[in-house]
């Protein structure tokens, strides 16, 4: 499953892209999509210079923060929302 | 109760702030004579002269410039203001942040709240300030003094 990912702010810099694609192998039926977890886990291992951001970082799915179950399919909008620094 | 939270591209000057709490302003007024709240404080977040880069040395900075995820910065920076409002019972708390770039010693945060009493303001800034560099996406990225 195909999946693309929004990047920002110095997760953006250094992936020098503001889209990172991510293929996941969901566990169970594809057409319930892929866990939150499984698409961080992917985005680690295919984008490893991003990695350092992602343990403390969250996907948002269709501009709500999601949990780490919650299942993401092929044309959600989904982004990273990681190292982020308001204020 | 008064809630609200926007974001305007560049500094917040006072004409900025204005423009920007033009619509609730009159309601504002009307709180402020109705003598409900015993503490109003007020935070402005100010672009420092340096920040430290990846090796920790801090460095001359020109500006910051922010950057957000549209729409859900304003629904997160919404929905913030109204989760702390409710929870410290405030009578008002206004926000506004920048986005795109801000310089060295302007401003881009404000954060006004008022309450009935001190503590129960001083605790809902702490607590929203901590929540905004969580919740909130926005990022800040430097810009070198020296790049110029």
């Amino acid at each position: 499953m195909h999946v693309e990912v929004l990047v920002f702010g110095q997760v953006a810099e250094i992936a020098a892209a503001p889209l990172l694609h991510v293929e996941v192998n969901p566990a169970g039926d594809v057409q319930h999509g892929a866990r939150v977890d499984e698409v961080l886990r992917a985005m680690g291992e295919q984008h490893p210079s991003i990695a350092f951001a992602l343990a403390s970082a969250r996907l948002a799915v269709n501009h709500a923060f999601a949990t780490s179950d919650t299942r993401v399919h092929a044309r959600d909008e989904v982004a990273l929302i990681a190292l982020v620094g308001g204020g | 109760m008064i809630v609200f939270a926007t974001l305007v591209e560049g500094s917040i000057t006072r004409d900025a702030e204005a423009c920007a709490i033009a619509p609730i302003a009159a309601h504002v007024e009307r709180c402020t004579r109705a003598g409900t709240s015993g503490a109003t404080v007020r935070f402005e977040g100010i672009v420092r002269d340096t920040e430290p880069r990846g090796d920790g040395v801090p460095r001359a900075l020109k500006a910051l410039r922010y950057s957000s995820y549209d729409p859900m910065a304003q629904q997160a920076l919404d929905a913030l203001a109204l989760d702390i409002a409710r929870a410290h019972q405030l009578n008002a708390l206004i926000t506004v942040h920048s986005r795109g770039e801000v310089a060295v010693g302007e401003i881009s945060f404000v954060l006004t709240i008022a309450a009935c009493h001190r503590a129960q303001s001083l605790r809902a800034m702490g607590e929203f300030i901590d929540r905004l560099k969580q919740d909130v996406p926005l990022w800040k990225q430097p810009v070198w003094r020296e790049c110029e």
